[in-house]
Order: C-alpha cells, then structure tokens, then sequence
C-alpha cells in the first residue's frame, strides 16, 4: 500500500496542471504545474471560478465535466487554456471527483498540456499539404516547360510564404532572371534581384539550399549589404540535373521571417528545384530538336526544311501584298577542289568563313541558307526592284574577294549566284527554285564568278536530253 | 482617464437633484452588497463602516469610526505582519489595488477567514483607501478538508488518467492504478511486487537505471522513454518521476507517464514525407540521357514509398497493352498484374486497397496506378501492386504520390523519345538517312580503340561517285539528290552488320570495315560494290549509269590513327580516279602488289586444281614398343610444272580461303583409300591410313555421307581409316566439333586431334570429344633433350591422354634422343624422318617391301 503521506507529493509533483475545487468549480489550491502553466500564483487563482481559465467559448464543456464528476463521473475532454499572456493553450481535461467519506468532497480539475501534440499533427498536415501541392502541380502533363516553371514559381511563392520567386541562369559570372512569380507585382523584383552577383554565385555553388532568416541579422547583414538590399529573408538553391548545373531557384520576400526556415522548407525547395531541372532538360531537348532539325550543323545557317518554310511563307505575303521577292541561288565554284586538297576540315572551315560572308551582305529580315555541299540560298522577301537582288548578289562577289586563311595557306573561294524574281520568274516556289538554279547555271557557264537573273532564253538542263 | 463605466458616469454628478440620487444608490448598495464596506481616510482612520460590514465581522459602525485597524483587535495576531506591508503598499501608491486573505477577529472573539479587496481612490490632493470584505471560512474550510485530508489524494492517484506507480526503494512496483494497468496491459497482480525492469526493453534498460539513481538522491525529472508491454509491443511514453520524501527521507517515488505514442506517429509520418521529398529529389535529378535508368529507380522509390512488391510501366501502343518496365520485389515474385486492373489505370488513376484476388497467390490483392501522357496523348500506365492487402487504406497523399510518378515516368520517356530524335538528327546525314560524318569519327575512334587491344585490323573504304557533278548540273539536284540516295542504299547493301556506310558530303561516302580478315575482305567488298553500282539506276524516269573509285586504307598498317586513315583513304581513292576511275587502290603500294600476286597465286591454284597438279605422298608411322608399321599418314603435295614440289604450308591457306579445300579434301580421300586398299590387297593388310580434314571440310554439313562414299566406292574397310583435325580447328566450334565428330565416329572410322598442345584445350571438352589419340605438335617434340619444359608438356600430355584412355602419336621425331625419350614414356607411335620421310606412293611400296615383315 502508498502511505497516504506520499500521496501529497503526487498532486505537489504532478507534471500535469492540477486544480482542487468545490464542485461549483471555486478553486480551492492549485499545484506547481497549472501555476507554470498559466502563469498566475496560487495566490491569484484561488477562490476564482476555473471557469476563468478557459476561453469562453469552452466553459460549458467543462462545466459538464464538472457537473459529471460531481455525480462520480470521470470525463475527459479537450479544450483551451488561456494563460497570463492570453496566450491558448491546448489541453486535455479530467474531472475527478475526490471522495472523501463516500461523499464527493471536491473536485481535481486535471489539464494536460497537449499542445506538442496539437503542433506536431498541425505540421504535419500542414507539410503534407505543401508537398501534395507541390506534387499535384509537378503531376501536371500537358504544360509546356515555361507554364510548368511559372506555376512552380507562383506555388512556390504561396508553399513558403515569399513574396517573389524567380529562376536564374548563371553563366560565366552574370546573372538572367528566366522566369518570375510575384505575389504583389514586378516592380518588386527589380529592386529585389539588384545587387545580386555575389548571392546567386554563393547559391549556385552550394550544394544545399541556402536560407536567410533576417538579412540585418545574419551574417550578411554585417557589411553594410543588408541595408542596399530591398529584401530581408531569402531561401533559394541551385538548378541541377545528372551533371549539370542550370543556375539558381530564389524566392525572397521584403519582411524578415516570422518563423525561421525549416528543415522541410529546405527540402521542398530541393524538390521545387529538381522539378524546374527537368523542365530546363525538357526545353533544352526541345530547342536542340529545333536547332538539329532546322539548321546546319555546320555553319548554323538555315537548312532546306527551314528555309523552304520561309519562302513558302514569303511568296504567299508577296501575293497578299502584291510585292516582289529575290531567290538566289549559290554555288560555289572551286570548293571540290579545297576539299579534296586540303581535306575536310579545312573545307568545313571555308563553309563557315563564308557563311559568315553572305550573313554579314543581307539585312536581318532575309534569310541565308545552306541547302548542302557548297550551294547556299538567299531569301530576300522584300525587294523594290530586281536590281536591289542584283546589288546583293554583286555585293557577295565581292565580299567573298578576299583569300580565306585556312590553317597555313588561304584560298580564294567564288561562287556563281542565280536570281529569280517573284512573280516575274514564277509564282511558286517550285518555279521559283527551278529557275534560279537554271540561272546559276547559266552564270557557271557563262565563266563563273557572277551572276545571272533568270530569262526564259535560258537553256533549261542542256545534258538533259 | 476615468474608466467609461455607467457607475463613473454616475457618480460624476455635479447638480443637487443628481447628488441626492448617487446618495439614494450608494447608500442602497451598502445596504445589499454582498461584501462589507470600509473606507478608510488618508491616516487609515475608518469613516465608513457598512452594514455588512458589521454582520461579518461584529463590530458596528460606531464602534470602530474615528479609529485606526490597530486600534482594536481587527487582524489575527499572526497575519498582521503582511496586512500591514499590504497596507503601506497601498499607501505609499507603489500600488492601487490589493486583494488579501487573512484571519480576522469579530467582536465576540472568533477567527474568521476572510477576504480584502482594498483600492486607493484619489481625491483631489487627498486620497483614502476602500476596501471591500468576504467572509470566506467556510471555503476555506472546505480546503483544509480537502488538503490536510490525506484520503482525498488517493482519488488522484486511483482516477489519474495517466498511469502512475509507486516504486520502493528497491526499485519494485507497489501500486498502479488503473491507468498503468491499461498502459503495461498487465494485470494488477502481475504488476504488483515485480522490478520496474520488467518494463523496458533491453536497449531503454541503461538508461531507466540512471533515471532510478537519480530519483534515489531526491531528484525527479520529466523525459521520454519507451516501454514494453505485455503483449511485446513498444510504446513511447513520457514520464515524469516525484521521489517521496517522508521525515526527510526518501521513501521511494512516483512515476506518472503518459502514452504519446500518437505524437510519436506523426513524427515519424513527418519524417518520412521529408524522406520521401529527399528521395524523389534524387530521383528527379538523376541525368536524363539513359531514360531506363530513371524509370527503373522511379519505380523502385514506389514501391518502397507505397511498400508494394511490383511495379510496372505498359504502353497503349497494342491490346493488351505493351510491358514496357517492371520492377518486382522479393515477396512479389510470382505476382501478374490482370488486364482489367491495368486497363482500368490506364483511363484514370485507380487505387485499391484489397481486392479478392484468385485462388492462386499469384493475383496481387492491392493495386494502386494511373495513366501516364505525353504532350497531349496518352502513353501508357504506370502500376503499382502488392501481394498482401493494405492495412490502411491509399491516403490522399499516395494517390498524388502516384500521380507525380506518371508524370515523372512519362517526363523520362518524352525524354527519351526527344534523344532519340536528337541522335537520329544529329548523327544520321538527312538525304539518305545514312550515318553522318559525326557518327562515322564516333564509331571509327570506336573501332580503333577495340582493333588496337584485340590486334584486330580495320579497313577504311573511301568512295567518291565519277563525275557526279555532271549529273547534278545537268539533271538538277532534284535528280542529283534521287542518285545519292540510291547510291546510299546499295551500299548498305553490300555491307555486314557490323560495318558501317557515311555519306560525308556531296557525292562521298566513306565505309569502315571492323576486323577484317586480310585486305582480301576489302578487295572482295570493293569489287562488290562495283558491281552493285554498275546496275542501271532509274531516277526521274530516266535510266542513269553510275561508277565510283574506291580507295581503301588499312589500319594499324596505313596509319594509327582516324584523321590519316581518312586522309590515307582519301589518297587512294585519288589514285583510283588518276587510273581512269570506276577501280579500287589501296593507299600501301606494296599491299596493292601482294594483293596482285595473291590473286595470281590463288588463280594459279584453281588451275592446278583444274589440271590435277596435286600428288598425295604417304609418311610412315611407328607403333610402340614392337617398332611395327602401324599406318601411313597421307600428305597433300603440289607439283608445280614450273617451280616443282610444293609443300601445304605455302597453298593450305589459299586453299581455305578459296574453297578448294573441299573437292580437293575430298580428291586426297579417294586417292589414298584407293591406294591403301591397293597395299592391303598386296599383303600389308593390317596398315592403317591417316587423313587430316580442315576446317572447312568440317562446316560441309555432307561430310560423314561424302566420306561413306568414298570407302564403300574405294572398298576400304572404315576401321582402317584415321580422320586428324587439329586441336585449334577443334575448339573453335566445340559444339560443331563434337556433333561433327560424333557423325563421323558413327561411321566406324577413329579420329585423333592433331597438333596438339597449339590450342587452349579444356580438359572438360577433350573428355566430350569422341576421340581415340592424341598426336602432339612437332614444336614440342623438337624441343626433347635441349628444353625441359618440353619434356615437362610432352610427359604430361602422355599420362594424361593414357588416363583418358587415348592413344598418343609424336610427330617429327627426328633423333634418336627424342625416340628414347619417348619410348622411355610409352608413347603409342611415332612418325618423323628418323624413320622416314614422306614418301610418294612408288618409293614407299619399295621402302616397306624390304623393311617390314608382313603380319
């Protein structure tokens, strides 16, 4: 059996907070714990109604507690606290009736502090709604990479409480912000993202995410930086994907945190940033599907495909407009001679040297391609006379003057150009096409090293027969 | 600074109706308050004693105007102390309202409880003091019942809702409650008397020692533990601890604890969503280059994350659908995922958390999956199954969890597709859809680097089409550009597998040959491919001729590396347009002559296969340890009418390489049987014939039908015969070997392995042949006397042949040291010139006439 004595030191010791009171609730005594728990001394507790401890909304739960045990029932119900401060606190209630004499002589009011409970099932929920979130947008399948960016910017921005989340691209010491999400507006932003080097380098080398709390109070703050910057909390990381870096995921906002960064912030963020690498991979596959397919490997030129695109594009215009346009067909007159000489690369480079040549003789609106081999073509879509093709043409004769310098020798390329004129020399493209290269034949046989505008005198394919 | 009170307002009256009315409701509430009223002026001298007042405490109004409260007895002796500090307090203004309980004396002499709200009320200059009293001894009677009655705890400790124990000194249990009870789950009895050891695992056990020792001195502390309960199962509990200190002494403790599994549950959920945000993160990181890779660890995070046993990715492409991926765990070996789960998924996401299942265990009793797009079409599925029903079921978080691993498996396969068509634009030449000039350095450095280990030779064909630009000036580059592709196609076809066409540009392409043979191989595809482009071409309707020049570059011989082999090539290739074009030339002059003489040679050898040039002479060979005249061995030989005899080594590879190995095998066959039937008819009947079959004769899928011929035409009994095929021949196709082997066995005839000890014979295949001897190479019997390795190899060769149960032949027996030596080993037979050489058909009938005595 327990000594009754010790008893005493059961309720004095009692890591709940306890309060003995008459069954109208007066408290009698209270015990060390409720005292820690809501900050009043005995003193100032007893003789109050324990009804005074509660947020008035849960008095009447509690007051059935009491009535309950007051008839030898035991209850247990959840409920709030409110302390000195007016601060809640979560509680788990007991009414037991204290018999003394087989009569109940008063009542333990027993409240147990469950707010660590409260919390850890408010985070927890609280966490997996943001991953959920996170997920759900992530799940999305039929975005294109940019809408897919924005959307995990904005989420972003909501998920950790910032005001604005941005993607950088890092290359060679600058920064480029891609792409932007703001809660309130843009302007933000500017101010925001200013004097930025030295923080998206430190990001982009670390291999965690890196967070600030308060920017005045952090190491940072220290150097006067703080006080240029338009923003006070910051958590951002790098892009990464297999072994490649992309630049940095930022969300800053202008107020120091309330509740410092957590350890699940971190890693959100981690996550958020390993979702926009597989959309930056995703884009870059894209644009380099794009490049392959329409362009030249070799010069970056625009290759047949694209260059057949423009023109049919180019020709219907001149019909809405009734405008003229120039084709020019290129061939270059001794380049077999180079390769063969010299060998590949050196004819590889020639391609390039003149590839920059022809771009460096047309306006940014025409287009210069290279169909294969040495023939190069030139779309020029707005011409007001056929002489203005002529100009150009002789212009590339003598653009393409000067020796080309290949390793240790040069070389001095020409190149026989034909023209054909829409609509003069056709109306569709075929035509148009097929003239233009009977023209360039025409200048290689009248001596190349020239040009020739398309005449229906022309003959069409003379080893054809 | 007056509070907004209706009572302030009240009492601020300033007119003489308004005064009379605040004195008609003052003096009301003093009447009827349920607490006494005193005012007390700036000297604490009372001015106002209220009726009730006087109720509670005796004394009236008149007694006590005019006087201070010490001077009559007002206060308990032993609490006039603290309400005099209280007092000045309020005086002083550190303070403008108290509340105290203290004893008090009434008139007649009693202590009653009571209770003192006093307030400092300003006014004016002057100030005075109210206070307001409450007789609170019966409430306070009630506490001393409630706290000096020792009973009254014992309802704390029976209906406490945590669990609480008393512990002795020696650490036993000496009551719990009935909340221990239901948290330990054992009963009272069993609880009662037993060591508080009994409640802790093994690893909390250091631990609760320390907590014990602690509370032993007077210590009690609060912290987290986990406790074991009857039933085995843990429980974390928090647990605060109180020693029980009697007379000064500690008695033992208390320990209050309170179950916080649940707490606990959502902390380990928390930490395992920041696991699995950690693991995704890996996942979605991984490099996007090997598309398999991420989908197999996609689906292997699934199914750890979702704890399933299989996971599997179908595509739509056919019905049923395509498996594409699959990732089975141990538990989910025999597990098969139903179409109509699969189905099901596959139009929108499904879970299930327990299905019926079959009667087999091979049907998955949980499944959980969704549909994967790309762009705007649907791919496929992704699917998740478990052998064992789910104890819970899909939260919402696990259906998102999923939906994420679709999109990230769809996002790796559009990857995947989006590479693939990255390498087929940027390694493939548009026009013909051959390699391109990239993909051809790729595989050409590629090629090089495994010649260069394994001493392999490449060859590196140079082609450029005569007078392709005429074509494309004249015909238009429509019609060039038809050519090309046609060139391209028969090209290819005139490739192997492993040999790889590029067009380089404009008319060139430029093929690579891995582990050529010889140059020969080049020259046979050279000339194939002249061929194939002499063919007419149809393009645009019109029939067009074609011919190209080859130039062809060798490696290591031509160069060492890819840019001069190209250009070593490329050389050539000139060299075969300066020849007058549509030809071939090897970049080494000297290549291009052996090639020619090569080919001289082996035209040469056709024609003396066609003349019948070829003699077959008969070598002797020695049976031991009698020194009889076992058999012959039958040797092929060339008479050359211009260079004369002509020995196998020079023609045998020729021989191969043609072809002509096999009528002329087969020709050598019928002459010696022939001739040993001849000899056996003269009296030499027990002699034995040897006749060596190669490599190709052993791929003639007629050869045991074509030897039976032979015999039956030649009328030489099949025991008699002795097929040889060297030890490397043997092994390069064991499987050919022995069924080949078998065949011929069958046929009655024996068959030995010769050269042996030149190839890796593994002990195993030699005991699967179905041989009868062993002849060892003549290197190692050349080496007898003067190489102890040697002796080494050939001893050990005898024995072990002897233990396999296989007769041994040494050839090439030249001395008499190496015959001792053998015949010390009791080697089977001999051969070699220390007998004889040999010989052709005439000189040996002579040589054995006089030189063997007839069985």
């Amino acid at each position: 059996m327990i000594d009754e004595k010790a008893l005493r030191s059961l309720y004095e010791h009692h890591a709940d907070a306890i309060a003995v009171c008459n069954e109208d609730g007066i408290i009698q005594s209270v015990n060390g714990a409720l005292e820690r728990l809501v900050g009043y001394d005995a003193n100032e507790l007893f003789g109050r109604n324990y009804n005074s401890l509660l947020l008035e909304r849960e008095i009447p739960k509690v007051r059935a507690a009491f009535l309950d045990a007051a008839h030898g029932i035991v209850r247990d119900v959840e409920t709030l606290l409110v302390d000195r401060q007016g601060r809640h606190i979560d509680v788990e209630f007991d009414a037991i009736p204290i018999v003394l004499d087989d009569v109940i002589g008063g009542i333990y009011a027993v409240a147990r502090d469950i707010s660590r409970l409260k919390h850890a099932i408010s985070a927890l929920r609280e966490q997996e709604d943001r991953i959920r979130s996170l997920y759900m947008i992530a799940a999305t399948q039929n975005k294109t990479p940019d809408q897919q960016i924005d959307e995990l910017l904005q989420v972003g921005c909501r998920l950790l409480g910032m005001e604005t989340g941005f993607i950088s691209h890092v290359n060679s010491g600058a920064l480029k912000i891609t792409h932007v999400a703001s809660q309130t507006n843009a302007l933000a932003l500017h101010r925001m993202v200013a004097f930025e080097g030295s923080f998206s380098r430190h990001i982009y080398e670390s291999e965690i995410p890196f967070a600030i709390d308060s920017l005045r109070d952090s190491a940072w703050g220290a150097d006067d930086v703080g006080d240029l910057m338009a923003w006070s909390s910051l958590i951002a990381t790098r892009v990464r994907a297999g072994r490649t870096n992309y630049g940095t995921l930022e969300f800053r906002d202008p107020n120091p945190r309330r509740v410092p960064f957590s350890d699940t912030d971190r890693d959100l963020i981690a996550l958020m940033s390993s979702f926009v690498a597989t959309e930056i991979q995703r884009e870059r596959t894209e644009q380099q599907l794009d490049q392959l397919a329409y362009y030249d490997a070799l010069t970056k030129l625009p290759n047949r495909t694209l260059f057949n695109d423009r023109l049919n594009h180019a020709v219907s215009a001149a019909k809405r407009t009734a405008k003229n346009l120039a084709l020019l067909f290129l061939d270059l007159d001794n380049f077999k001679a180079v390769n063969d000489e010299l060998g590949h690369d050196a004819g590889d480079l020639l391609l390039r040297v003149v590839a920059d040549r022809l771009r460096s003789c047309v306006r940014a609106s025409d287009t210069v391609a290279r169909l294969g081999g040495d023939e190069f073509t030139i779309l020029l879509p707005e011409i007001r006379s056929p002489d203005d093709a002529g100009e150009t043409a002789q212009k590339i004769i003598t653009a393409l003057g000067p020796p080309i310098k290949l390793g240790e020798t040069e070389r001095q390329v020409t190149t026989s150009i034909g023209i054909s004129i829409y609509p003069s020399d056709g109306h569709s493209v075929m035509l148009l096409m097929k003239h233009a290269d009977i023209a360039m034949y025409s200048a290689k046989q009248q001596g190349r090293n020239r040009f020739a505008v398309f005449d229906t005198n022309m003959a069409e394919a003379p080893a054809k027969a | 600074m007056t509070p907004p009170s209706p009572t302030g307002d009240f009492l601020q009256v300033h007119s003489a109706p308004d005064r009379a009315a605040a004195a008609a409701f003052l003096s009301a509430h003093l009447a009827h308050s349920p607490l006494g009223v005193i005012h007390w002026d700036d000297q604490f001298r009372i001015t106002l004693w209220s009726g009730r007042a006087a109720e509670i405490l005796g004394w009236t109004h008149e007694d006590v105007a005019g006087k201070t409260m010490l001077e009559f007895p007002l206060v308990h002796a032993d609490d006039i102390a603290r309400v005099v500090d209280a007092r000045r307090q309020l005086f002083s203004g550190e303070l403008l309202s108290n509340r105290s309980i203290n004893r008090n004396y009434t008139k007649d002499g009693r202590v009653i409880h009571c209770q003192w709200f006093n307030s400092y009320v300003r006014t004016g200059t002057s100030f005075s003091v109210l206070s307001l009293v409450e007789d609170i001894t019966e409430q306070q009677q009630t506490q001393a019942q409630l706290l000096h009655n020792e009973q009254s705890f014992r309802a704390l400790f029976d209906n406490n809702p945590d669990s609480v124990c008393s512990i002795d000194m020696q650490g036993r249990i000496l009551a719990a409650n009935r909340a221990a009870l239901a948290l330990t789950g054992y009963s009272e009895d069993e609880l009662i008397g037993s060591g508080f050891q009994r409640l802790f695992p093994a690893g909390e056990l250091a631990r609760a020692y320390a907590r014990f020792a602690e509370l032993l001195s007077g210590v009690g502390a609060t912290y987290e533990m986990t406790i074991v309960r009857k039933n085995g199962s843990l429980l974390p509990i928090t647990s605060t601890t109180t020693p029980i200190i009697l007379d000064g002494k500690v008695s033992g403790a208390f320990a209050v604890s309170k179950d916080i599994s649940e707490r606990h549950a959502s902390d380990t959920l928390l930490h395992a969503q920041r696991d699995q945000i950690r693991k995704l993160c890996v996942v979605a990181t991984m490099p996007a280059d090997i598309p398999e890779k991420h989908i197999d660890a996609t689906l292997r995070l699934g199914l750890e994350l979702l704890g399933l046993d299989v996971a599997a990715v179908y595509s739509n492409d056919d019905i049923p659908r395509t498996l594409k991926f699959i990732v089975v765990s141990n538990a989910g070996g025999s597990l098969r995922l139903p179409e109509a789960l699969v189905q099901a998924a596959g139009s929108d996401a499904a879970a299930y958390d327990s299905l019926p299942g079959a009667d087999g265990i091979d049907e998955p009793r949980t499944f959980i999956g969704g549909p994967i797009d790309i762009g705007s079409s649907r791919y496929g599925v992704v699917c998740f199954a478990g052998a064992r029903e789910r104890p819970d079921a899909y939260s919402t978080m696990d259906r998102d969890l999923v939906s994420l691993m679709c999109a990230l498996i769809g996002s790796a396969i559009e990857r995947g597709q989006s590479h693939r068509r990255l390498n087929t634009l940027a390694f493939t030449d548009s026009l013909t859809g051959l390699p391109n000039r990239t993909l051809f350095h790729d595989r050409l450095e590629q090629s090089l680097a495994s010649a260069l280990r394994n001493r392999e030779r490449v060859a590196l064909v140079f082609l450029d089409l005569d007078h392709f630009k005429d074509i494309n000036d004249s015909l238009g580059h429509a019609v060039g550009d038809q050519l090309l592709q046609a060139v391209g196609e028969r090209l290819r076809r005139c490739l192997r597998q492993s040999d790889t066409v590029a067009r380089m540009g404009g008319d060139e392409f430029i093929m690579l040959l891995p582990n050529i043979g010889d140059e020969g191989d080049a020259v046979t595809l050279a000339q194939k491919i002249l061929e194939a482009l002499a063919e007419p071409f149809f393009l645009d309707g019109h029939e067009q001729y074609s011919t190209a020049s080859i130039g062809v570059s060798i490696f290591p011989d031509d160069g060492d590396d890819a840019q001069t082999l190209v250009k070593n090539a490329d050389i050539a290739m000139y060299r075969a347009k300066d020849r007058g074009r549509n030809g071939y030339t090897f970049f080494t002059h000297e290549l291009n002559a052996q090639v020619a003489s090569r080919v001289a040679f082996e035209t040469r050898l056709r024609r003396a296969v066609q003349r019948d040039e070829f003699c077959v002479h008969y070598q002797p060979i020695i049976a031991l340890p009698l020194g009889r005249l076992a058999s012959v061995e039958a040797l092929l030989r060339w008479e050359d009418p211009e260079l004369g005899l002509i020995y196998p080594e020079r023609f045998i590879a020729s021989l191969e390489h043609t072809g002509l190995i096999i009528p002329l095998g087969m020709a050598v066959l019928r002459t010696a049987s022939r001739q040993l039937s001849e000899w056996h008819d003269a009296g030499f009947s027990g002699l034995r014939l040897a006749v060596n079959l190669s490599a190709r004769q052993l791929h003639n899928p007629n050869l045991a039908t074509e030897i039976m011929n032979v015999l039956s035409a030649t009328g030489l009994d099949p025991r008699y015969l002795e097929l040889e095929i060297t030890e490397t021949v043997a092994m390069s196709d064991v499987n050919l070997s022995i069924q080949v082997l078998r065949a011929l066995k069958s046929l009655g005839v024996s068959m030995s392995v010769d050269d042996f000890g030149t190839g890796y014979s593994s002990l195993a295949y030699l005991r699967r042949f179905p041989i009868d001897k062993l002849k060892i190479d003549r290197s190692f019997i050349a080496g007898l006397g003067s190489d102890q390795d040697d002796a080494t190899i050939v001893s050990t060769v005898v024995g072990m042949a002897h233990s396999l149960h296989l007769g041994v032949i040494a050839e090439g027996v030249e001395t008499q040291e190496q015959f001792d030596f053998l015949r010390e080993l009791e080697c089977d037979e001999v051969q070699g010139h220390l007998f004889s050489a040999a010989l052709s058909p005439e000189d040996f009938a002579q040589k054995i006439a006089g030189w063997v005595c007839p069985a």
